[in-house]
């Protein structure tokens, strides 16, 4: 399910970094990989452009080391627009970007294309976060994926139960909000625990361990606070084309949570507009 | 030690209103001026925060009343209202506000009229016609949006999840167990001080109230003893009226209360200028309601500050401090109604009550005032309590009106201090809906005690004044306790048991 990957270039990323998110990649099982460069304008064959194009070669060269099959793509546009519509021609099975924190005021003022992308596509998307515990390591370990119950259970499920991140600890994680009061919360635990049981046992063959974690308090914060006392290596959150009014201002939670987590992340979207 | 955790609320309310009448007895003065200092610094600072939480609590009632919430039953499915619209209104009616529109019906009009903000002449029509919107303002949607906020999240939580009627269990959804403690300790504390501080105030200064009343009446001199007398009977009789039951005692009283006020209303009506009367209550409302948004969000900081601090920041500090009392009264009667009908019948009734009372009794007053020079502002702004009495003297069987008004202040505070004796130890029970008698006697003779003391030793004004400083953690508890209902309520329209994911999958199965 991951055999095809698109990978945007800004060639700001730190050639290292981009071979660490690599091994990752084919940890994941990817065969392909499409290295895709958006520039504002075609510039021709000017000194700046072949500087760029020699720049992807050597970094395609490098991936193709590790066994991967590499693509090259040079695109003009809007960098979001274009690697969307990309990943869409070329039939990608993900995205994986390699993002750079930016404070707020940066973010405000000039933007991310990071952010664009993961607003925008439909593919599932692998946000690679150096720092975290998976550069230290060349095995996913402990993977945590963050359900809320509904539909994206559906866009997220088939990628647990196929085995494709081949980790040994999985823990589901649902972050419930409290019920009105101490007898329709003792009810909706109990109803949450069975849920993530039911969920646990149909993906129980993918990993050594399943574990289950039921919750109440903020989403966001809950899913960066267990991945931090779980130390887990990748977060797998879905994500909803239905966004409520205040996820669309302020962005959803799995679009928030790359800025906010030292952890990498695969953002599954589930396309269904309800 | 169970015996200690059922009692710590009472143990730590006790204390602290102890505390601050030991001072209030002691030194009077520096309790005062502790009080003035707070209640000040509070408005001047975080006025502003009463304006907007009042408007939004309007929003908030709306909202919750034509939203899909709005059949949402404060009680169980099925459930049907335990008092007639009759009885229900009454006891609203004369929880929220009776005493109090009986005490300003024609002294606030008077006020505002001879002390308006400085950029209206004084004594003017203009001022005439400020003074009429503003006592509609001061009386009208707003503080019954406070009422009904505190009321509405005591019964939800209470009579729907089933929990015990106190405030801190509004706030199951957001902080879980925590209510049961040093949290939901504290809550329920504060409620409990706000409210013995509110209602000592009140009888204290109503007391005096209904001796001047008498005095107008009969030959005697409003002295100390008098005013000892009057709390000492109405000390019987509220006793007596909690202790036989919210069913039988609040509820007769209240209805007595609210024929009374009819009754004076409509001589009012009829006896004095009505068609002036008609004219002011729709001119009145026309105004009230086309600059209702702006006077709602005007702190007034470029002018008239002055007055907005002294007379619309204090009401909704007042309101707000009230609220913990009348809430809770207010959800005991309103157990089995659907919000929309506890929004709209708590919104309009009372308020269009109101405002009906203001111009009567305003009307009247402007009308004497304009047409008889009787000076009547000027008498007012010696002694506030004496408005009503002296404005009877230009209507025909004045002895009567007073008489009338005298019992119905009596029978507001009788009523008053009987459900407030009720809620205090209802609160001090852990929400028990039948709470002892000891604890209701206790209540009730600290509540009396604490008024005749205060009134010698003088610093009723200031425990007052303290009262009003619980507005501001109020204020932002209830602003949670929005929050908290909306959690609660959105709750009950998600389907948390069910996954669709794992329901189609077991369908595909079947």
């Amino acid at each position: 399910m991951l055999k095809t990957a698109v990978l945007p270039l800004s060639l700001k990323e730190s050639k290292q970094r981009l071979y660490d998110m690599a091994r990752c990649l084919k940890h994941f099982g990817t065969e392909t990989v499409y290295l895709v460069h958006v520039m504002a304008r075609d510039e021709g064959d000017s000194p700046k452009q072949r500087n760029i194009q020699q720049t992807i070669r050597d970094i395609a060269d490098s991936l193709r080391d590790l066994g991967l099959y590499v693509e090259m793509y040079f695109k003009t546009g809007r960098i979001a627009d274009t690697v969307c519509q990309t990943a869409q021609e070329l039939e990608a099975d993900y995205l994986s970007l390699h993002w750079r924190k930016k404070n707020v005021i940066k973010q405000t003022l000039l933007g991310s294309a990071d952010a664009d992308i993961l607003r925008m596509c439909t593919h599932p998307v692998f946000i690679y976060q150096s720092g975290g515990h998976l550069e230290r390591k060349t095995n996913l370990n402990r993977v945590l994926y963050a359900t809320d119950f509904q539909h994206t259970d559906s866009a997220v499920m088939p990628y647990l139960q196929n085995s494709d991140f081949c980790a040994e600890i999985l823990y589901l994680l649902h972050v419930g909000e409290r019920a009105p009061d101490p007898y329709a919360e003792e009810e909706r635990h109990r109803e949450s625990m069975r849920n993530l049981q039911r969920l646990a046992e149909e993906c129980s063959h993918a990993f050594t361990t399943v574990e289950t974690m039921e919750v109440t308090g903020s989403v966001k914060g809950q899913i960066i606070r267990q991945t931090r006392k779980k130390k887990v290596d990748l977060v797998i959150v879905g994500k909803s084309e239905k966004a409520r009014p205040l996820e669309q201002m302020l962005g959803s939670v799995a679009e928030t949570l790359p800025d906010r987590t030292r952890c990498s992340l695969f953002v599954v979207t589930d396309i269904r507009k309800g | 030690m169970q015996l200690l955790k059922n009692n710590i609320v009472f143990i730590i309310a006790l204390f602290i209103v102890l505390f601050f009448v030991g001072i209030g007895i002691l030194s009077p003065d520096r309790l005062s001026s502790l009080a003035t200092y707070l209640q000040e610094r509070i408005i001047e600072m975080f006025g502003w925060g009463y304006l907007l939480a009042a408007f939004l609590f309007i929003i908030f009632n709306l909202y919750l009343a034509l939203s899909k919430y709005g059949n949402v039953k404060l009680g169980k499915d099925g459930e049907k209202p335990q008092y007639s619209y009759f009885g229900w209104f009454s006891m609203l009616f004369a929880a929220g506000m009776g005493i109090g529109m009986i005490f300003w019906g024609v002294a606030e009009p008077m006020s505002h009229y001879l002390n308006p903000p400085e950029y209206i002449t004084k004594e003017s029509g203009m001022a005439a016609k400020f003074a009429m919107k503003y006592s509609f303002f001061h009386w009208g949607i707003q503080p019954w949006a406070i009422y009904i906020v505190m009321s509405m999240c005591i019964a939800y939580f209470s009579f729907r999840r089933g929990m015990p009627p106190l405030i801190s269990s509004c706030f199951y959804p957001l902080i879980g167990e925590r209510i049961y403690g040093i949290p939901g300790y504290l809550i329920d504390a504060l409620a409990v001080f706000a409210t013995v501080f509110g209602v000592v105030t009140s009888l204290g200064l109503g007391a005096m109230q209904i001796t001047s009343g008498l005095s107008t009446v009969f030959p005697f001199e409003p002295t100390f003893t008098a005013t000892v007398i009057i709390i000492c009977v109405v000390t019987v009789l509220f006793l007596i009226s909690s202790l036989s039951g919210l069913d039988k005692g609040i509820q007769m009283l209240s209805k007595t209360n609210i024929m009374l006020a009819l009754a004076l209303l409509g001589f009012m009506l009829i006896a004095g200028p009505t068609t002036y009367i008609l004219d002011i209550f729709l001119n009145t409302i026309a105004d009230y309601f086309s600059s209702l948004f702006n006077m709602s969000l005007s702190t007034n900081p470029f002018r008239g500050y002055e007055w907005t601090h002294s007379w619309t920041m204090f009401y909704w500090a007042w309101w707000i401090s009230w609220s913990p009392f009348v809430g809770l009264f207010v959800a005991s009667i309103s157990r089995g109604r659907t919000i929309r009908e506890f929004v709209s019948g708590a919104l309009i009734v009372p308020t269009l009550l109101t405002f009906l009372w203001f111009s009567v009794f305003g009307g009247a007053a402007f009308h004497v005032e304009f047409t008889r020079q009787a000076d009547l502002a000027r008498t007012v702004s010696q002694d506030v309590s004496v408005g009503l009495f002296e404005l009877y003297e230009f209507f025909p069987l004045s002895i009567g009106l007073s008489l009338l008004t005298v019992a119905l202040l009596g029978v507001f505070f009788i009523t008053s201090a009987d459900s407030a004796t009720f809620v205090l130890s209802m609160m001090t029970s852990r929400g028990r809906l039948s709470p002892p008698a000891a604890k209701k006697i206790t209540w009730g003779l600290i509540i009396s005690g604490t008024s005749v003391i205060l009134l010698y030793a003088g610093g009723l004004e200031a425990l007052q004044k303290m009262a009003i400083t619980a507005a501001l953690p109020f204020t932002v508890l209830m602003l949670f306790m929005c929050r908290s209902l909306n959690k609660g309520l959105a709750y009950e329209f998600r389907q948390h048991s069910r996954n669709p994911y794992l329901d189609s999958s077991e369908e595909k199965q079947e």
